[in-house]
């Protein structure tokens, strides 16, 4: 019983921290995603803008 | 006059027992209108399985042998064999997912994290009363709030609780209007409830809305790669929805096939209780835990919703953590309702929905990691 116990307990922080990982990579990639397609976006305005004048 | 009696002479207590759960499940899906289109077809099929005699699961009969019953076979192949019931229907729940209110608030992914602690204790807790490994995994997994990942990965781990875990699934996440708020109040004050959050969505291009479903199961698969089956058809049903040139496909996944299939998994599922599998002692512990595991998920989301708090300057109001779970989109409603009791112009509905959201993500993902751990595991 008390072996099992430990390995739900190691089951538990196991599982949290792959949880956590894989969320907070993917939170990190939608962020970075966000703030290349504003760059890119702002680039490309500029560069238009600067074509006109 | 045998003949005629031999049915009614042959019933058992537990299988009178099992026509009072099947009633009760009729009643709460039609009367309390409690997740009617997985609970009456489950609470019928109760009373169809333990039927004496039932056609619907396999008998052997004198001077004919073998036959076979539609429920039992269904159940083994659509269940047992191939898990085929279940997944299937995430490509509908998927083709059903708008992660709009997530994509544009990402930091909300991470109480869809926090969210699934409950699962992991109750993992525990189930341990302690005694439960092997494999069938504690299979109770803590109702805390993931999401009924077809609780029977599949029940159903992988062949667990002997397979129907309990289905019926406290289910019947707990009609129930997150009652439980939520009690667990929400015991962990937070009244200042804290009060906490405003301005939202101010940003845009999200259809280019990261077709990218994300993608992302998220090859990052997902690179970690947990048993998830691979829950997440994948998941996002393929979020593909078709988004990519926006399947528009009849999306739309035959969002309603016709969810329909079929969860009317067909909900008696189905109740192959698995029988009154021989279901009445036992068993079934009330997994119920109880089932209730830990839906409180512990929120205070989870909570508790990590206060500890973020700490590092910001823009608070977060703690009860988006609870949130976090995968009862969509009761779970988000609930945040909304308190908060519009503690303070009639406190508007957290977006908020919330963005973090009810990425429990579902959660959800499949804690689904496939505990699949992943326990395989490593049990070795």
């Amino acid at each position: 019983m008390e072996e099992r116990f430990l390995t739900s307990l190691d089951i538990m922080w196991k599982g949290m921290l792959s949880i956590f990982c894989v969320i907070i990579i993917i939170t990190l990639l939608v962020m970075l995603f966000q703030w290349a397609e504003k760059k890119i976006t702002t680039f490309i305005e500029n560069k238009r803008q600067k074509k006109t004048e | 006059m045998d003949f005629l009696l031999s049915g009614i002479t042959s019933v058992t207590i537990p299988q009178l027992l099992m026509y009072c759960v099947g009633i009760l499940l009729i009643y709460l899906a039609i009367a309390k209108g409690y997740e009617p289109s997985l609970l009456l077809p489950m609470g019928f099929g109760a009373i169809l399985v333990n039927l004496p005699l039932s056609g619907v699961i396999d008998q052997v009969l004198p001077g004919i042998g073998n036959t076979h019953g539609i429920i039992q076979w269904l159940f083994e192949s659509g269940i047992e064999a191939s898990e085929a019931l279940p997944l299937l229907l995430f490509i509908g729940i998927g083709a059903m997912i708008d992660f709009g209110p997530l994509l544009s608030n990402p930091i909300m992914l991470l109480f869809g994290a926090a969210a699934q602690f409950g699962i992991f204790f109750t993992i525990s807790a189930a341990v302690l009363m005694g439960f092997s490994l494999p069938d504690a995994a299979s109770v803590g997994i109702i805390g993931a709030a999401d009924g077809p990942t609780s029977i599949l990965v029940s159903q992988i781990l062949k667990s002997n609780y397979i129907g309990p875990i289905a019926v406290a699934a289910y019947s707990y996440m009609a129930l997150v209007p009652l439980v939520q708020p009690i667990a929400i109040k015991a962990v937070t004050t009244k200042k804290e409830r009060l906490i405003r959050m301005p939202y101010n969505p940003v845009s999200v291009s259809k280019r990261l809305k077709i990218i994300f479903p993608i992302a998220v199961t090859i990052i997902a698969g690179f970690v947990a790669p048993q998830s691979v089956s829950l997440v994948g058809f998941l996002m393929f049903g979020n593909l078709l929805r988004e990519c926006g040139v399947l528009a009849t496909l999306s739309d035959a996944a969002q309603n016709i096939l969810a329909n079929l299939v969860t009317l067909l998994l909900g008696i189905t599922i109740s192959f698995s209780m029988r009154a021989e599998a279901f009445v036992t002692w068993h079934t009330l512990l997994i119920l109880l835990l089932g209730l830990v595991a839906f409180v512990f998920d929120t205070v989870g989301g909570v508790m990590f919703a206060k500890f973020i708090n700490l590092f910001r300057k823009n608070k977060i109001n703690p009860m988006i953590g609870a949130a976090g779970i995968s009862a969509f989109p009761m779970s988000a409603r609930v945040v909304q309702k308190l908060a519009i009791k503690e303070d009639p112009t406190n508007h957290l509905l977006m908020h919330a929905i963005g973090a009810n959201v990425s429990g579902q993500i959660a959800s499949v993902l804690a689904g496939g990691i505990i699949l992943n751990l326990l395989t490593t595991i049990l070795k």
